[in-house]
C-alpha cells in the first residue's frame, strides 16, 4: 500500500525531490507504525521534528506506538522561529 | 570601540542641524539602537503627547554592530511615539541605509518640531542641510528615490522615505529604505510625514572604527562559520513557515475567524517557485542586507498578465516580494489565495509606504464587516469587499495607498475602523497593532507575546515558537516569553538581525560579537540586564503615556472562541493564567507596574 506524507519547513529539503510541494509518496504494510514508515524519509537525525497524524501532535517517544492506515494524513516539520 | 559617539539633531522648526556628542553612560548601559533610542525618547519627550503633534520626536539609531563586519550588521531603528498605538514605538529594518548613517559618523540622528514646507534632509559624513523637497512630495518611495538618485548621480547615496501614505498620515505608514526595505510597524512614517520630512539621504566614507580590529575579525569569522543552517531561510525565506502554521493549525485565516487556509498551497514556497500557466515564475531570486551571509529577502516579479498589472509596466520589473508575514497578511487573512494579486499589495506598500501586516490585518477586519452587513457597497464605494476577493484586495489596497475613498477608513488601522462602525471586537489587534501570522490560541506563547509586547501585537519581540509548537500546555511559557523579550531587546539593540539565531547562532555569538566590538566587558549577566533594562524602560514610557494593564490584552475571539482545528482544537488563549505569572517574573505589581526594587535593580529610579 501507499501513503503520502507531508514534509514542511527546513526538512523538505532533505528529501528526494528538493523544491516540490512538499508531498512524498511511500510504500508501508499493514500493521506499521509511525515510526517504521518515518525511517523511510532521510530526516536529519539530530534536528528536531514535529509529527502530526490526522491532525494530532505525536510525542516522539509515541511514534513506534501508533499504527499507520491507508487514507491517514501525515505531515513532519521542523519547528522553525521567526517570519 | 565600535560606536561613533555622535548624535545628529535635526530641529526642523528652527532648520537648525547640531552634531553632540553621545551620552556614553547611556550606551553603556543600553547599548544602541532600540535601547539607547527609547533611552533618549524617555528622556527629552513626555510620552503623553500627541504621536502626530509638533512635540513628539523622531528618533533613528543604529547599533554598536551596524555597519561593521559582523554578518547582518546592516539594521537601524526608528524609536517614536506611535500613531498606530499611542505606546512607544520601535521599528527595525535592513536594507542598506543604516550602515550607510553609520558609516556617515552617527550612532543617531534625533529628528524634533516640525517644518513649515516639505523638506529633505541630505548628509554627507559632517555636511548636512535640510534641502526642499516640493519636487519629491507627493511623489512615491520609488519615484523619490529615483529623482534624489539622479540629482545626486551618487550610485552609493542611501534613502529613507516615506510616500503618500506617510505624508497623508496613514496610521501604519512606514519609513522605507532601498526601495523595498522598511521600518515598517506602528506607523512611524506618519510621524515623519508628520512632520513634513519626505527623506533621509545618507552619504558615509567615514568608517567605523574599532579598538582591536585584529581581535574583531577573528570574532566575526568564528562567529560566521557557526551560522550553519541558513541553506532553507536562504533559499525558501521567511515564507517557509506557511506549511508550518498552517500544518499545526495556527495560520490565522479571515480575519482569525479560522487558524487554516484552504488555499496556502498557492502561496508557500513552492508556489512562489514553480512556473504558473503561463509559464511565469514568481520568484526571481533572494536578497540580502547590508552585511548578511543569509538572503532571506525574496525579489519577485508579478505575472504581466494578471489583472492588477496588466496595464501597468512599471510593476513588470522585479522588487521586494512575499515574505511570510505579507503572505499571511494579503492572503490568508483577507481568504485570498492567488500570489500575483497579494505580491502586487506588497508591491503598493513599499511603493507608498505602508506596514503590510497592518493594512492586511485592516482590510481584514473590513471584510468581516461587510459579511456581516455593517458595511456595504455604499460605504466602500461599490467594492464587494467579500473575504477571497483579490480584486477586491488589489482595489482598497490602492484606494489606501492614495487615501481615496473608503481607502481612508482602512488607512485608520483595524481598531479605529471596527469602533467607527460599531463591532470594536472584530479588531484582531493588541494596543491598536494588528497580529502576525501566528494565532494565539494554538500558540499559548506567542498569545502572551501579543498581549505583553510594548508595542502592540508583534512576533518579533519574542521567542516562544519551540515551545509553542511542541506543547500547548502554558506551563513555563510566562519565564519563556519574559527572557526572550530581554534577550530580543538587546539583540534588537546591537545593529544585528535576529534571523541568525534561526540560523545556527546562539545568544553567546551575539555576545560575543558585542563584547569584541564595544569597550568593556559585556557577559551574559549583563546581557540580559541591559535587555531587561530596556524592556522596562519601554514599559515605563507606556505607563506614563497613560496605558495600563487593561492593554495587556487579546481580541474577545482568541479569549473566548475555540480553534476548531489544529493542535489548539477546542482551546482559547489562557491568557489571565498566564499574565499574573508573567508580572511576577518581571518583578511587577499586581496592575503590571515595575516595583521599586526592580526598577533600582535596573537603575530605572
Amino acid at each position: 500500500m501507499q501513503i503520502t506524507i507531508k514534509v514542511f519547513g527546513k526538512l523538505r529539503h532533505y528529501m528526494p525531490a528538493g523544491r516540490s510541494a512538499g508531498n512524498y509518496l511511500l510504500n508501508f504494510k499493514l500493521g506499521e507504525t509511525l515510526e517504521q514508515l518515518l525511517k523511510k524519509l532521510p530526516l536529519p537525525k539530530d534536528r528536531p521534528y514535529l509529527v502530526l497524524h490526522n491532525d494530532n501532535k505525536i510525542d516522539l517517544d509515541q511514534l513506534s506506538l501508533t499504527p499507520i492506515s491507508e487514507n491517514d494524513e501525515i505531515i513532519v516539520l521542523a519547528p522553525v522561529k521567526g517570519g | 570601540m565600535s560606536w561613533q559617539q555622535k548624535i545628529l539633531r535635526v530641529n526642523l522648526t528652527t532648520g537648525c542641524c547640531n552634531i553632540e556628542p553621545l551620552n556614553m553612560t547611556w550606551a553603556n548601559e543600553y547599548l544602541g539602537q532600540r535601547g539607547l533610542g527609547s533611552k533618549y525618547l524617555l528622556e527629552e519627550m513626555d510620552p503623553a503627547v500627541d504621536a502626530l503633534s509638533v512635540e513628539n520626536k523622531l528618533v533613528i539609531a543604529t547599533g554598536p554592530l551596524t555597519g561593521t563586519m559582523a554578518s547582518t550588521g546592516g539594521r537601524w531603528s526608528v524609536i517614536t511615539k506611535g500613531p498606530l498605538t499611542d505606546a512607544i514605538a520601535c521599528s527595525n529594518s535592513g536594507g542598506k541605509f543604516g550602515a550607510e548613517l553609520k558609516l556617515a559618523g552617527y550612532d543617531l540622528v534625533i529628528i524634533e518640531g516640525k517644518s513649515e514646507k516639505a523638506v529633505y534632509l541630505h548628509i554627507e559624513n559632517e555636511k548636512v542641510e535640510l534641502c526642499d523637497a516640493s519636487e519629491v512630495w507627493g511623489k512615491t518611495v520609488w519615484e523619490t528615490e529615483g529623482l534624489l538618485q539622479k540629482k545626486y548621480s551618487d550610485p552609493l547615496m542611501r534613502f529613507a522615505s516615506i510616500g503618500q501614505a506617510g505624508e497623508n498620515l496613514c496610521r501604519y505608514a512606514c519609513i522605507v529604505n532601498d526601495l523595498h526595505r522598511a521600518a515598517g510597524r506602528s506607523g512611524v512614517g506618519a510621524v515623519m510625514g508628520s512632520k513634513n520630512l519626505k527623506t533621509i539621504a545618507v552619504r558615509g566614507t567615514v568608517g567605523v572604527k574599532n579598538a582591536n580590529p585584529e581581535h574583531f575579525m577573528k570574532t566575526v569569522n568564528a562567529v560566521n562559520n557557526r551560522m550553519n543552517d541558513r541553506e532553507g531561510m536562504s533559499r525558501d525565506g521567511t515564507l517557509d513557515m506557511i506549511d508550518v502554521t498552517n500544518s499545526i493549525g495556527s495560520l490565522p485565516t479571515r480575519n482569525n475567524r479560522q487558524v487554516r487556509f484552504e488555499g496556502t498551497e498557492k502561496l508557500n514556497p513552492s508556489a512562489m517557485q514553480t512556473p504558473n500557466e503561463n509559464g511565469h515564475t514568481n520568484l526571481i531570486t533572494n536578497g540580502a542586507c547590508f552585511g548578511c551571509t543569509i538572503g532571506c529577502g525574496r525579489i519577485c516579479k508579478i505575472d504581466p498578465t494578471h489583472f492588477s498589472v496588466k496595464d501597468k509596466p512599471q510593476y513588470h520589473k522585479a522588487s521586494g516580494g512575499l515574505e511570510y508575514e505579507s503572505a499571511y497578511a494579503l492572503g490568508a487573512a483577507c481568504g485570498v489565495d492567488d500570489i500575483d494579486a497579494a505580491t502586487y499589495a506588497g508591491f503598493l506598500c513599499n511603493e507608498y509606504g505602508m506596514d503590510p501586516i497592518s493594512l492586511g490585518g485592516s482590510i481584514a477586519a473590513a471584510m468581516e464587516l461587510f459579511d456581516i452587513g455593517a458595511i456595504t457597497e455604499k460605504h466602500t464605494g461599490g467594492i464587494k469587499l467579500e473575504f477571497g476577493s483579490a480584486q477586491a484586495l488589489v482595489t482598497i489596497s490602492e484606494m489606501t495607498a492614495r487615501s481615496e475613498g473608503f481607502g481612508q477608513d482602512i488607512a485608520m488601522g483595524s481598531k479605529r475602523l471596527t469602533q467607527k462602525y460599531g463591532h470594536p471586537d472584530f479588531s484582531m489587534s493588541v494596543k491598536g497593532q494588528e497580529f502576525a501570522g501566528y494565532d494565539g490560541r494554538s500558540m499559548q506563547g506567542m498569545g502572551l507575546a501579543y498581549a505583553t509586547n510594548n508595542r502592540g501585537a508583534c512576533h518579533m519581540r519574542a521567542d516562544p515558537y519551540e515551545s509553542d509548537f511542541n506543547t500547548t500546555e502554558i506551563e513555563g511559557k510566562a519565564a519563556i516569553v519574559k527572557n526572550s523579550q530581554d534577550e530580543i531587546s538587546f539583540i534588537d539593540s546591537s545593529g544585528l538581525c535576529l534571523f541568525p539565531g534561526g540560523c545556527g547562532w546562539t545568544l553567546s555569538d551575539y555576545l560575543e560579537l558585542v563584547d569584541g566590538a564595544c569597550e568593556g566587558t559585556w557577559d551574559m549577566d549583563r546581557l540580559k540586564q541591559t535587555g531587561e533594562r530596556i524592556w522596562n524602560l519601554e514599559r515605563q514610557f507606556n505607563l506614563l503615556a497613560g496605558l495600563s494593564k487593561a492593554d495587556d490584552t487579546l481580541p474577545k475571539r482568541i479569549l473566548e472562541e475555540p480553534a476548531e482545528v489544529g493542535i489548539g482544537k477546542g482551546l482559547v488563549c489562557r491568557l489571565g493564567e498566564m499574565l499574573p505569572e508573567y508580572y511576577e517574573l518581571r518583578g511587577w505589581d499586581e496592575e503590571g507596574r515595575p516595583k521599586a526594587d526592580t526598577l533600582a535593580r535596573l537603575g530605572l529610579n
